[in-house]
C-alpha cells in the first residue's frame, strides 16, 4: 500500500484540484489529507482499470431490495479496453445464456431461443462509467482508506465512501493492490443496511484471451433492443431541444445535479430522461408531453400521492419508479433513494 | 477477422446496425484490431449523431387541424350503411364476444378501462432500464444489472421481486 503512496499522489491532486479549490490558501497537508488523495487516486484508478487490464474472472452479483432480492453469478471474459462477455452459470434459467459488450453496445445471446438481441448505448460490459464525474463523486463524498484486505485471494486496498452531507458510508470498495481493478463493492443504503454486492470469486489476469471469445454466434435471429440514444453529458442542451416544457425539481438532495441526458423515441412519443446525480446515487426524471402514462402491468403498484396530485410507485430491487401526470405532461422519476425523498422531488416538480 | 478494411457502406450500415449479425461480429473483430477503420467508424458515429441531434431540433409536429382532417377523411372511407353495421354486429362469432365484454366492463367498472383508452402507454420495465443504462453510462461506479433487460424479456427474468425459488433470495 505504502509503496502506491508516492506513484498516485500527484494524479490525486491532479483530479481532487477542482474539487478541493477553495479561496483559502491551502494549509499544509496532514496526513489525513494525504490519504484522502491516494483514496481519490484508487479510484481514478479503479475506474480505468477494465480499460487496460484483461482478464478472467467468476463473479457474484446480489442486488437486495425491500420486497426481494436477486443474484446472478457469471464468468467474464474481459479484453481491455472495452470487450466483455459475461456467461452466466447461475440463475438457473439462464445458464449457458451470455452477453458480449463492446464499448457501449451490448448483444444479449438467449441459447434456447436462438436470439441476439442488440442494444446500443447500453454499458452493461463492465463498469465504464463517464469518469469525467468522479470530481462530482468526490466533492460529495470523502473517501477513506480502510484496512488492507483479501479479495479471490488477492491482497486488495480497501477505500470507503462517505456522503459528506450525511455522514452515512454509501460505498466501500476493494481494490486490487497490483493490477487496480475493483474486486469487490458493496453500496448502503442510508440505514447502512446492504443493497448491493459485487464480489469476484477468482481471477485470473491474461492479455490470451482470444478475440474468437467475442464473436457473435452464426444463424441466430437478430433484433433490436431498446432503441436508445447516444446521450449527452450537456443535459441543459438536451433540454433546450427537447420541445417539451421541460420541468426542473426545485427539490433535490445535497449535491445531486444533472449529468446526463437523452431523448428517446418510445412508441412514437419523444420522452426527454434527465440524469441527476451525486456522483454516487442517480435519479432519473422522465417527462412526455402525448398523454403516454405508464404501464405498471407486471408489476405491484401502491397509489400514493404527489403534492395534491394522485401517483404510482413500483419497487424493483433497491429502485422505485414513481410515477404520475400533471395536466398533459407525465412523469416518471426512477431513483435507488428512499420512496420520501422521491415523493419529495417530484412534489417540488408539481408546484 | 476479416483482412480486408470495411469499406464506407458498410461502416455506415455497422454503425446503423443493418449488417447481418455474421458481418457485424466481423466487422467489430476488425475494428478492434485496425485504428484506421476505427477512426473512419468513429466518425460516421459522430456524423450519425450529430445528423440524429438535428433531426430532433427540427422536427415538427402536423397542425392539429391536418391531423383533424386526416382522421377524417379516413373515417369516412371506412363508413358503411347502418344495415350493414347491424349484420356485422349481429352475427354470433362478433355478437357473442362483444356482449362478453360488455358483461366483463359492467364487472370491472368503467374507470379501470379508462387509462388504456386512446393514449399509448410506456411499460415501466422501459423506464426502469433506460435508467440502469444511463446510470451506468454517466457516473463511475455505477452496477450494471444482474441480467440485461433483453434477457428477462425473455421471460427468463431473474429480477422479480415476489417470487420465491431457485434464483430468488428472501432479504426477509
Amino acid at each position: 500500500m505504502t509503496l502506491r503512496l508516492g506513484l498516485v499522489s500527484l494524479l490525486a491532486l491532479a483530479i481532487a484540484a477542482p474539487v478541493a479549490a477553495t479561496p483559502t490558501a491551502r494549509p499544509a497537508r496532514t496526513g489525513t489529507e494525504e490519504a484522502a488523495e491516494t483514496a481519490v487516486a484508487l479510484l481514478h484508478a479503479a475506474v480505468e482499470a477494465p480499460r487496460r487490464i484483461s482478464f478472467v474472472a467468476q463473479v457474484q452479483l446480489l442486488s437486495i431490495g425491500s420486497h426481494g432480492s436477486t443474484a446472478s453469478i457469471f464468468r467474464v471474459e474481459h479484453r481491455a479496453p472495452d470487450l466483455t462477455r459475461r456467461w452466466y452459470l447461475a440463475p438457473q434459467n439462464l445458464y449457458g445464456d451470455f452477453t458480449i459488450s463492446r464499448a457501449h453496445t451490448t448483444y444479449a445471446i438467449d441459447v434456447r431461443s436462438r436470439r441476439v438481441v442488440v442494444t446500443p448505448h447500453d454499458a452493461f460490459g463492465l463498469h465504464f462509467g463517464w469518469s469525467r464525474n468522479l470530481p462530482l463523486l468526490v466533492a460529495n463524498y470523502r473517501p477513506a482508506i480502510g484496512p488492507d484486505d483479501e479479495v479471490a485471494g488477492r491482497p486488495t486496498d480497501v477505500v470507503t465512501l462517505v456522503n459528506r452531507y450525511t455522514g452515512a458510508t454509501t460505498m466501500r470498495l476493494w481494490v486490487d493492490e497490483r493490477t487496480d481493478l475493483m474486486l469487490r463493492r458493496e453500496i448502503y443504503s442510508s440505514d447502512g443496511s446492504v443493497v448491493l454486492q459485487m464480489r469476484f470469486d477468482a481471477v485470473r489476469f491474461t492479455n490470451a484471451i482470444p478475440l474468437a471469445t467475442f464473436t457473435l454466434p452464426a444463424h441466430y435471429e437478430r433484433t433490436a433492443g431498446p432503441n436508445r440514444e447516444m446521450p449527452s453529458n450537456d443535459p441543459l442542451h438536451v433540454m433546450a431541444v427537447s420541445g417539451l416544457a421541460v420541468r426542473a425539481p426545485r427539490y433535490l438532495p445535497e449535491g445531486f445535479t444533472p449529468v446526463a441526458a437523452d431523448l428517446d423515441n418510445v412508441k412514437g412519443v419523444r420522452t426527454l430522461h434527465v440524469l441527476y446525480s451525486d456522483g454516487l446515487r442517480t435519479i432519473s426524471l422522465f417527462e412526455n408531453a402525448r398523454g403516454a402514462a405508464v404501464d405498471m402491468s407486471g408489476y405491484h403498484p401502491v397509489s400514493t400521492t404527489v403534492g395534491a396530485l394522485s401517483a404510482q410507485y413500483v419497487e424493483d430491487g433497491p429502485t422505485t419508479l414513481l410515477a404520475w401526470s400533471q395536466g398533459a405532461l407525465h412523469f416518471a422519476l426512477v431513483g435507488d433513494l428512499n420512496r420520501d425523498e422521491l415523493e419529495r422531488i417530484a412534489a417540488s416538480l408539481a408546484q | 477477422m476479416i483482412n480486408e478494411h470495411p469499406n464506407i457502406t458498410v461502416l455506415i450500415d455497422y454503425v446503423h446496425r443493418e449488417l447481418i449479425a455474421e458481418e457485424d461480429a466481423a466487422v467489430h473483430t476488425h475494428l478492434a484490431a485496425c485504428e484506421p477503420c476505427k477512426g473512419a467508424y468513429e466518425e460516421q458515429a459522430r456524423i450519425t449523431e450529430r445528423l440524429r441531434a438535428h433531426a430532433y431540433a427540427e422536427e415538427r409536429d402536423l397542425p392539429y387541424a391536418v391531423v383533424a382532417r386526416v382522421r377524417e377523411r379516413v373515417a369516412g372511407q371506412a363508413r358503411v350503411a347502418w344495415w350493414q353495421h347491424l349484420n356485422l354486429v349481429f352475427r354470433p362469432v362478433v355478437g357473442l364476444p362483444v356482449a362478453a365484454a360488455f358483461v366483463l366492463a359492467a364487472l370491472l367498472g368503467y374507470s379501470s378501462l379508462k387509462p388504456h383508452a386512446g393514449a399509448p402507454t410506456i411499460a415501466a420495465a422501459y423506464y426502469l432500464d433506460a435508467h440502469s443504462a444511463l446510470t451506468n453510462m454517466a457516473t463511475p461506479f455505477a452496477q450494471p444489472a444482474a441480467v440485461p433487460a433483453s434477457l428477462q424479456d425473455s421471460g427468463k427474468s431473474a429480477t422479480q421481486t415476489t417470487a420465491m425459488g431457485p434464483t430468488t433470495i428472501a432479504s426477509e
